[in-house]
């Protein structure tokens, strides 16, 4: 069944949801829009280009307590701090909601993470279609927008006067009831008309790039491209940071006479340190080696792994790029040079992953 | 759990200025979120994006210290404070005001700075006031202002796509200035075109049309062979010059002769004739040219003279007074500039008004309800000298690190163990707090409230994220040491202390804490409906007449050069992810894992003459010292020639450097030294 929500109602609704969850959503912050929890002084904001950190730290924190430890005579006491606070968060693009069934499939499998999973679990996932794409999506390229038709507990869609809400799970169902007089029934007119309101947010879209032929092509890069990038890259790791696929962390312990506390926190491939080993070594040690493992984890590892693209093509990295790198143009201009096609560049195609 | 907070602030690394949220979860900083606010349009640094990391450093001083003996001993604040005040009492009763010295810190607010330097000459009452600034950007104050009568950058940083013609000179601005470097690239990207100045291989260097690859400390020859160029091509702007400038006879009479031909520049500087021709005319042809600077220019003994000859080629050329040009210092700290603002300079009060000018002395000392010191005080290396002769007794250093930053750190050692007391407020035991008889622990910038001005003159709020985790607010300790003198000081906030600024201080006439709420001003902004300042000079400068001065200079030849004993010429420098002395960056999990030690970057035909390898250990020496310190073997550098940055405390760099001074600004000459290089031949700890 479909619903639909008064535009002026949606905020009553989220105040209400307060009562028994924490709430993060868009909110105008000094004139941008971030994702926050709502407090009594805070405003939602449903006007919105792409946010420009998407809510991934709602799941994995930039810095995160894992425990704390404190000894006693000969003992250690070890105390866990898993996050099981209820959250309900609206909002969410859906490049975002699948950046976040990426980072499922990383913190999952044979070794579960419980800190991911707690969040995970806990947080009921209301997504927005995206009607606002920003100039660097291409979100449509990678199959992860501007519509979702999954991978939500509520899905939210702007029409001309109200939004279409629809329902994905029970988990959505039941938050919806807390408030139900709030919605109305939506009848099937409405189909057509997210239809068209999906299609004129696609139109908008201005750059798109082939994935598949991408990820072929970046087997066969000569050196010189990469070092050439390598140039360019300022380091700083902003495009890690700021890419809600990137899940790398480290791990550090914070003590004072052996007691103190286990903290994770963000990390990125771009840093040196990041592969480098106690005496010194680094397999990653240039530039170019680390711009060359950010583009293949994103576009070749992560499909070996899942059979997925590790981009959502929400376009963040070029905004935040120091180095002014535009990752859809460079991949675009990617020339390839194939020598031959017997064994041998097999051989090179092998130097290159 | 709390929810989180997001509180924008300003960065507290480097000039840039770029502003960033501080996410806030239980009382701690967890982490930083972007802002398209300000230059930084969503873009930060990697010092910037990890800003957070050392605020809740296990390291933070928790209490005061007191020296007992050999050893610090935990004390209250009243017991350290009353120390303090009745060490400081009685020097200056037995030797005088002047036997005092105070060093204010560039990492603290404009509000902290202004009470730093209002506590000096008020209560101590002295002017032997000085900061950092003396260690990056003295030539600049001083030059700029006899030049164009203000030390400032006269333009701002969204200008620099705005530019055709960039010329980079003595500045990694990438490393160095990372936001401003991204601009710069991005000029370059929509067709400007870089000149890049700098005897390394810069990244800018690699992305410039023309890389003028001048041996160390030929700047002043590099510089007026160019303008011998525009001259004798009749590029000069003659009507700019006839209208807005002064003495350009001199400057023409200078530059003219045979001595800065293309070709006699060549031999001085090592740069072909035919690449000074194509930049020469590069730049002044250019519709809008832009000089980019930094400490390449200014830390040598003609510090003073690189930034005059910057001055002139901007003038000869018409490139300053509107969008788009002008000559750019890149100063170096998070509030180096307001520091300087604030006055915290041996000659000035706030707002560059002189301490020898009868009229603004008397409007200080109006408002102060006190008589003020006239004679003009030392600067930081004479501070040091005269501790080390016993003419100082007592020094206040808030938040610098002279132990590291200094040139020739032996001498500055003797000098700081002398004193019979060193004060030190900081928020680590840093090497020079560790030789202090008082440390008072002071708060990070996440911990307070207050304003920040950058290197386009922006002032910008710091807000505060978190209450103070151990110390004290700087202004609130400062406070309570003038009110132990019996005078009173006694403000409720920041806010209102920056009231007391604006109303002494014509350049931040109209800037008050309310009008930043909504986004930063740049001074000059003398009313409260001034929208501020974006590029200085349009209509005329601040000198007599509105006019810019030429100087004439000559090439003079920095203070040691190469000789049989000591071969190589070494400079020194920065690394991005380190800001200065490391006190913060060097606690940064993420940043000193980057970079975790120091580094001498040498030539690889220097490196297969004396036979080194890869991150194997030399030992470098100069006249002044010796350290044991790992290469880097680069082709950035040229030969002959070591760069060594200066970040570390393991290998303290500045115990090489030579401290001979800019005889005007007083500045050290760190770029430029004679050394020498030697392979360990014990390499088995690589």
């Amino acid at each position: 069944m479909m619903w639909e929500i008064d535009k002026r109602d949606i905020l009553k609704w989220l105040k209400n949801l307060k009562r028994d969850f924490e709430v993060i959503a868009p909110v105008d912050v000094h004139e941008e829009v971030l994702f926050m929890p709502l407090s009594n002084d805070t405003e939602i904001t449903l006007d919105y280009t792409n946010t420009l950190e998407s809510p991934k730290e709602f799941f994995l924190p930039k810095t995160e307590e894992m425990f704390s430890f404190k000894k006693k005579g000969e003992d250690f006491k070890i105390t866990s701090k898993i996050d099981d606070k209820k959250r309900v968060l609206f909002g969410i693009r859906p490049c975002d909601v699948n950046a976040l069934t990426l980072l499922d499939e990383v913190f999952g499998g044979k070794y579960r993470d419980p800190y991911y999973f707690s969040r995970r679990e806990n947080t009921t996932i209301v997504a927005m279609t995206c009607t606002k794409p920003d100039i660097n999506c291409f979100c449509d390229s990678m199959g992860t927008g501007p519509s979702l038709s999954k991978d939500f507990d509520l899905l939210f869609t702007e029409l001309d006067e109200t939004y279409l809400v629809e329902v994905g799970t029970n988990k959505g169902e039941e938050i919806l009831k807390l408030k139900k007089d709030l919605f109305k029934e939506a009848d099937e007119t409405r189909r057509d008309e997210k239809k068209r309101k999906i299609e004129a947010a696609k139109k908008r879209i201005k750059r798109h790039i082939d994935p598949f032929e991408i990820s072929r092509k970046l087997k066969y890069v000569d050196d010189d491209v990469w070092r050439k990038l390598g140039e360019r890259c300022i380091g700083c790791g902003g495009c890690s940071h700021i890419c809600p696929t990137c899940h790398c962390f480290d791990v550090r312990d914070m003590s004072v006479d052996e007691s103190g506390k286990r903290l994770r926190y963000w990390d990125s491939c771009i840093f040196s340190g990041f592969t480098r080993m106690a005496d010194g070594v680094n397999p990653r040690e240039t530039k170019e080696s680390r711009m060359k493992q950010r583009y293949n984890c994103k576009f070749n590892y992560f499909f070996e792994r899942y059979e997925r693209f590790g981009c959502v093509g929400c376009g963040r990295c070029t905004n935040v790029c120091l180095g002014n790198i535009k990752m859809v143009e460079f991949l675009k201009e990617l020339k390839v040079v194939i020598l031959t096609e017997n064994g041998k560049d097999h051989k090179k195609d092998e130097r290159y992953i | 759990m709390d929810g989180m907070k997001k509180v924008l602030t300003t960065c507290p690394y480097c000039g840039c200025g770029c502003r960033f949220y501080l996410d806030v979860m239980d009382r701690e900083v967890i982490g930083v979120t972007p802002t398209t606010y300000s230059i930084s349009k969503g873009r930060l640094c990697v010092k910037g994006w990890n800003a957070h990391e050392f605020i809740h450093s296990t390291d933070r001083m928790k209490k005061p210290l007191i020296k007992k003996g050999d050893e610090f001993v935990e004390s209250t604040w009243k017991e350290a404070l009353d120390f303090v005040a009745d060490r400081l009492k009685d020097i200056k009763e037995e030797y005088g005001s002047d036997s005092l010295a105070v060093l204010s810190s560039a990492k603290c607010t404009n509000e902290e700075n202004f009470l730093m330097m209002k506590f000096a000459r008020a209560v101590l009452g002295t002017n032997n006031i000085d900061h950092c600034a003396r260690l990056c950007h003295a030539p600049t104050v001083v030059g700029l202002t006899k030049a164009f009568g203000g030390g400032a950058m006269t333009n701002s940083i969204d200008e620099i796509t705005r530019a055709d013609v960039i010329l980079v000179i003595g500045s990694n601005t990438t490393e160095t200035y990372p936001l401003v470097g991204s601009e710069i690239i991005k000029a370059v990207e929509n067709g400007s075109k870089l000149i890049v100045v700098d005897p390394r291989i810069t990244p800018l260097a690699k992305l410039a049309n023309i890389h003028l690859r001048l041996r160390l400390g030929s700047d002043v020859a590099l510089l007026n062979g160019m303008m011998n160029i525009i001259i004798n091509e009749g590029l000069e702007k003659k009507e700019f010059i006839e209208e807005r400038t002064e003495c350009f006879e001199e400057l023409r009479k200078t530059v003219e002769i045979e001595k800065y031909t293309p070709e006699k520049v060549e031999e001085i500087s090592g740069v072909q004739a035919d690449d000074l021709n194509a930049a020469a005319r590069m730049y002044a042809k250019a519709e809008r040219g832009m000089i980019i600077y930094c400490l390449g220019i200014t830390q040598h003994v003609t510090g003073t003279d690189n930034v005059l000859s910057l001055a002139n080629l901007a003038l000869l050329t018409g490139n300053i007074g509107k969008e788009g040009t002008g000559v750019n210092p890149l100063r170096g700290q998070n509030n180096v500039q307001g520091a300087c603002d604030m006055g915290t300079l041996p000659d000035v009060y706030t707002g560059y008004q002189p301490v020898t000018d009868e009229e603004a002395r008397e409007k200080f000392e109006r408002a102060w309800k006190t008589p003020l010191p006239e004679n003009v005080g030392f600067t930081v290396l004479e501070m040091m000298d005269a501790a080390a002769d016993g003419r100082i007794r007592g020094m206040y250093i808030s938040g610098e690190n002279p132990m590291l930053s200094n040139p020739d750190i032996n001498h500055v050692r003797d000098a700081l163990e002398k004193l019979d007391l060193l004060v030190v407020q900081d928020i680590f035991l840093t090497e020079t707090a560790e030789l202090a008889d008082v440390v008072l622990p002071g708060c990070s910038y996440a911990e307070k409230n207050g304003t920040f001005t950058n290197t386009e003159r922006r002032v910008q709020l710091v807000r505060k994220a978190i209450e103070p985790i151990h110390g004290k607010e700087e202004w609130k300790i400062v406070c309570e040491v003038a009110n132990r003198f019996g005078y009173e000081m006694n403000y409720g906030s920041p806010k209102e202390i920056m009231e007391e600024i604006s109303s002494l201080t014509p350049i931040y006439g109209g800037i008050s804490h309310e009008r930043l709420e909504s986004g930063g001003l740049q001074w000059p902004c003398p009313t409260k409906d001034h929208p501020g300042t974006k590029y200085l000079y349009e209509n005329g400068f601040s000198r007599p007449e509105g006019k810019g001065k030429f100087h004439a200079i000559e090439y003079i030849s920095p203070d040691e050069m190469p000789d049989e004993e000591y071969s190589f010429l070494l400079t020194t420098g920065r690394v991005s992810v380190h800001c200065n002395t490391g006190t913060m960056t060097r606690r940064s999990g993420t940043l000193n894992r980057e970079v975790p030690k120091g580094f001498a970057e040498i030539n690889p035909a220097d490196a297969k003459e004396i036979g080194i390898l890869k991150d194997q250990k030399v030992k470098v020496s100069t006249r002044r010292g010796e350290i044991i310190i790992n290469v880097i073997i680069t082709d950035e550098v040229p030969e002959k020639t070591l760069f060594i940055p200066f970040h570390f405390s393991e290998e303290v760099t500045n115990v090489l450097t030579n401290p001979a001074l800019d005889p005007i600004s007083k500045i050290p000459e760190f770029k430029v030294c004679a050394a020498n290089i030697e392979r360990i031949d014990d390499v088995g700890d690589r």
